[in-house]
């Protein structure tokens, strides 16, 4: 029944380039993966969802479907002996408190962290918005992805929360198994960072197998793939796979827009250290 | 069970090539007023759980012969043996909404029980026969029929393309009703203004296009299956889909495919997805991700049977 491993994190935290590696740890296959056959899916994707509760989900509003997900979630998992999604949402509500998830069906989670400052670049470009109304954005404590509006949007609902009350509804869940995944540590200790975590999910964690996912999934491999195939995931055709380093964001924000992140974020920043003991933050 | 012959039954519709006696008003439907119906609707009470369920999904029951399915705070609904179908609403239920709901699971599992086979697709009528486009939620089907539909093509149905076959294996569409539902985005695509069309339900944007005007009613046989990819495409295609996909790409399309094994109904269902695939001509229809270039798109598959 405990059957769900959650790959979680808040937007451009490094979440897509495990589940790669991950579709090239599982397959065996001495290619890479394509792009397009990532198969674990976003769990607000809303075929599974539709398929869970028996109706068309664009037919109720936003609270009803929240209402199903724990539901939805059991059934999942009483149905497969493991299985990886995605996450983006808040591990409970930022509204009410209420839970996202079940722990009834969650084996655990690997959650995976960036430095907000390096978010708010990424994030800015993949959403095809400012900096200014990206750091908005993951300051507002009820920021919400795919809300319903005039149209409809492949995804459900994600509550998201600001970036602070997003890592700690994860880190700090009662009873919920969960490993933290710097990227910044994907990035600097690539073989060590993946392999703890293959080891913390019950994946294969022989160092063969794990070097030769990795080596699959370097990130000019993904940029080529981008480039010549496209990604599902990318909006309104900017590029997904776009730099794939940490400390972008010297030169990239403004002292302002550094100081309107850090002052909101500097408790949860801190305790990733990604300020040090001056409070600066570091790249 | 209650004889359904007893219920009352004061409205006579005609969708889906079906007869329907239903105590509950359900305006915008053909008028119908025989005295055969092939299923009734009635409000009444409905069973807490069903008894003998082979599966269980989070709002819905199902066993051979009969299915339940819920919304908390709205309805309940109980289908049994392709016949009957009783609604038990809540006092606040929003008579649309109600309405909607019917003719979406409900429906599904009946048209299940009585044998027909409803694809998650919207159908046109055109001069080679009925066309169905299948698609997951939200890929365009309904836009699409709605693309058609302005080009003076006939409307045969939205959401479920319900297919028939008859016993010289030929398959063929069935008239559902007059509706098109869509999302104010796509009805500006369409050209029409979705401020002045009603909602579907109070708290959603999606607005229903009636189209009695453009709605074929009688059943048309079956031409083509486009289906669109659930994964965007760089540019617009259409190719013909190899004979090796079609059933995998056919269950999917099912509409409530997940109702069939709790139904009984697997082999026969098989044995119309068999059908379907070997003897109608199946086509990707791949599309970039946004909405924008229905019109080139349509143009694109109006190409493959003018």
């Amino acid at each position: 029944m405990k059957s769900i491993v959650w790959l979680a994190s808040y937007p451009k935290s490094g979440n897509t380039w495990f589940r790669i590696f991950l579709a090239n740890l599982l397959s065996g296959s001495e290619t890479p993966a394509d792009l397009d056959q990532i198969e674990t899916t976003n769990f607000a994707s809303r075929p599974q969802f539709d398929w869970a509760i028996g109706w068309e989900s664009s037919d109720f509003t936003d609270r009803e479907i929240l209402s199903w997900r724990l539901g939805v979630q059991e059934k999942i998992a009483h149905e497969q002996s493991r299985i990886f999604f995605k996450a983006h949402e808040a591990f409970v509500d930022p509204l009410d408190g209420a839970p996202l998830f079940s722990l009834a069906a969650t084996r655990c989670a690997l959650c995976f962290i960036r430095n907000p400052l390096d978010i708010a670049v990424s994030f800015s470009h993949h959403r095809g918005k400012s900096i200014d109304s990206t750091i908005r954005f993951m300051n507002d404590p009820h920021a919400l992805l795919n809300e319903q509006g005039g149209s409809l949007s492949r995804q459900l609902l994600q509550p998201l929360g600001d970036w602070s009350s997003h890592v700690l509804s994860w880190a700090d869940a009662p009873g919920l198994p969960v490993l933290f995944l710097r990227y910044e540590d994907m990035l600097e200790r690539t073989e060590e960072t993946f392999t703890a975590a293959c080891r913390f999910a019950g994946l294969p964690d022989n160092p063969s197998t794990v070097r030769r996912a990795l080596a699959q999934s370097r990130f000019e491999i993904l940029q080529a793939q981008e480039s010549r195939n496209g990604f599902a995931e990318a909006e309104a055709n900017r590029v997904f796979f776009r730099r794939g380093r940490s400390g972008t964001w010297r030169g990239a924000l403004s002292d302002g827009q550094v100081a309107g992140i850090v002052e909101r974020h500097a408790t949860v920043m801190r305790r990733f250290g990604y300020l040090d003991g001056d409070g600066a933050p570091v790249s | 069970m209650e004889n359904p012959a007893d219920t009352e039954g004061a409205y006579g519709y005609r969708l889906y090539d079906l007869a329907v006696k239903s105590s509950i008003r359900l305006p915008g439907l053909t008028a119908w007023d025989g005295d055969s119906p092939d299923i009734f609707i009635r409000l009444g009470p409905t069973p807490r759980s069903l008894a003998r369920c082979r599966q269980r999904g989070v709002c819905y029951e199902a066993q051979s012969g009969e299915f339940l399915i819920w919304v908390d705070g709205v309805a309940r609904f109980h289908v049994a043996n392709g016949l009957e179908l009783v609604v038990e609403a809540e006092l606040t239920a929003e008579e649309g909404f109600l309405r909607s709901l019917i003719f979406s699971s409900p429906f599904a599992a009946l048209f299940l029980q009585r044998g027909l086979l409803p694809m998650h697709a919207s159908a046109i009528s055109t001069p080679r026969g009925a066309v169905l486009f299948c698609a997951g939620t939200g890929l365009g089907k309904s836009t699409l029929a709605g693309e058609f539909r302005r080009r003076g093509f006939r409307v045969l149905a939205d959401d479920i393309g319900v297919v028939r076959f008859e016993g010289d294996g030929s398959a063929w569409i069935m008239p559902g009703y007059p509706e098109l539902r869509l999302w104010p985005d796509a009805l500006v695509q369409l050209g029409e203004n979705p401020a002045k069309l009603p909602r579907m339900r109070r708290e959603l944007e999606k607005r229903i296009l009636s189209c009695p005007e453009s709605f074929e009613t009688k059943p048309v046989r079956l031409y083509a299956v486009y289906m669109i990819p659930s994964r965007p495409a760089k540019e617009k295609s259409l190719t013909v889909m190899p004979g090796g996909e079609r059933v995998a790409a056919m269950m999917e399309h099912t509409y409530r495919s997940a109702f069939v094994a709790g139904l009984g109904v697997q082999e026969t269902h098989f044995s119309q997805i068999l059908r379907l695939a070997r003897g109608t001509r199946v086509a990707w229809l791949a599309r970039p991700e946004e909405l924008c270039g229905i019109q080139t798109l349509a143009d694109l598959v109006q190409r493959d049977w003018d």
